[in-house]
């Protein structure tokens, strides 16, 4: 598609235009277009090496486009980085843990990062806490989560400045078929929100 | 779960949009009127093969198929009236075991019949009601679901970079 079709951003929360990622003589995202809706839930597939996480992290602002635009919320992820930031979750598919760190401040961590504070920062805490289902391991050391409970601590992380696009790489990755299950629900829950991935 | 798809290799972009729209896109290949057709999956309990040469006399089916009777995806019938054998064609084949061994399974182990048919709903239900009076036993009738998986083999080659 080309952006002429969406000339107005009002309802499209991810939109890539002509983006092309070279590195060296491979073209790792080759001329790629397309756009996300609002309250839609997008499936990014390929295989292995196909290009996904590159556009992805050109998205997330973790690396520019060779060429091509793309913009999160009617913003664009070169020019206005940090305006994007604030407005897009990323869960990457390997994040790291840090050892003596619990849940709870872990995420405090990222919601002090986002500059939240004081009681604000307590309400989102126990809200993302809640609805990852996160509260019962709130005081359980990181580093000895299972991949499950990473994946939900991971998507904790990337709500807790309540963004408006959410894109997650490989978010069902070694996951056993209930937390699958469960990580679709919490997806589709999000979705109806209006929160877009 | 997803409203629509995008499906990536090599970095370019190969189709976006609905899993059917992606389906209907890569059919072009075949019949125009392949599109009003649908495919339709059934079990039986009674004699599997009598129920197979049942349904190749029946108007309006073709490409009759039995999945599952070998351990390995199953044996197709290449003797249908049908020009194009429907496991023939390029970059298909892949998609189509992976079909069959997923068939296989979700009938518990017994062979499944697999046909092409009108994808009216009153002329599957006259279809199904004269299998029934034909002394057919029906386990199961049901047009396929078009799965994700079919998108991406159908789309994709394999390819890397």
């Amino acid at each position: 598609m080309s952006s002429s079709e969406n000339g107005s951003f009002g309802d499209v929360a991810i939109q890539l235009d002509h983006v092309t990622r070279k590195f060296g003589k491979t073209n790792a995202v080759d001329d790629v277009s397309f756009h996300v809706r609002a309250g839609e839930v997008f499936g990014y597939i390929g295989p292995n090496g196909a290009g996904k996480t590159t556009s992805m992290r050109i998205l997330a602002t973790l690396d520019v486009p060779t060429s091509g635009e793309a913009w999160i919320d009617g913003f664009s992820v070169v020019d206005d980085p940090d305006r994007v930031r604030r407005r897009l979750g990323w869960m990457p598919d390997e994040f790291g843990t840090y050892p003596n760190v619990n849940c709870r401040e872990y995420l405090d961590f990222f919601a002090r990062s986002y500059g939240l504070r004081g009681n604000d920062r307590l309400a989102t805490l126990r809200h993302v806490m809640g609805f990852t289902q996160l509260d019962q391991m709130a005081e359980k050391p990181v580093d000895g989560l299972s991949k499950g409970m990473k994946q939900r601590l991971c998507l904790g992380r990337a709500l807790i400045h309540d963004p408006k696009v959410l894109i997650l790489d490989e978010p069902a990755a070694g996951l056993d078929p209930r937390a699958r299950i469960e990580l679709r629900e919490m997806i589709g829950e999000l979705a109806s929100r209006g929160s877009r991935c | 779960m997803c409203d629509r798809v995008g499906i990536i290799e090599q970095g370019k972009m190969l189709a976006v949009g609905t899993v059917e729209e992606i389906l209907e896109a890569h059919s072009s290949g075949d019949d125009v009127s392949e599109r009003d057709l649908l495919i339709v999956s059934t079990v039986v309990v009674s004699d599997v093969e009598t129920a197979v040469a049942w349904l190749k006399q029946c108007e309006g089916v073709s490409r009759v198929e039995l999945l599952g009777m070998s351990g390995f995806g199953g044996a197709s019938d290449n003797t249908s009236d049908s020009p194009t054998s429907f496991v023939s064609g390029a970059g298909n084949g892949t998609a189509n075991v992976a079909n069959n061994r997923m068939e296989n399974r979700a009938s518990g182990g017994r062979p499944t019949i697999q046909f092409t048919f009108s994808r009216d709903l009153e002329r599957q239900a006259e279809l199904l009601a004269a299998m029934v009076a034909a002394g057919i036993r029906v386990a199961s009738f049901a047009g396929k679901q078009k799965s994700l998986e079919e998108a991406f083999l159908k789309v994709t080659r394999g390819r890397v970079q």
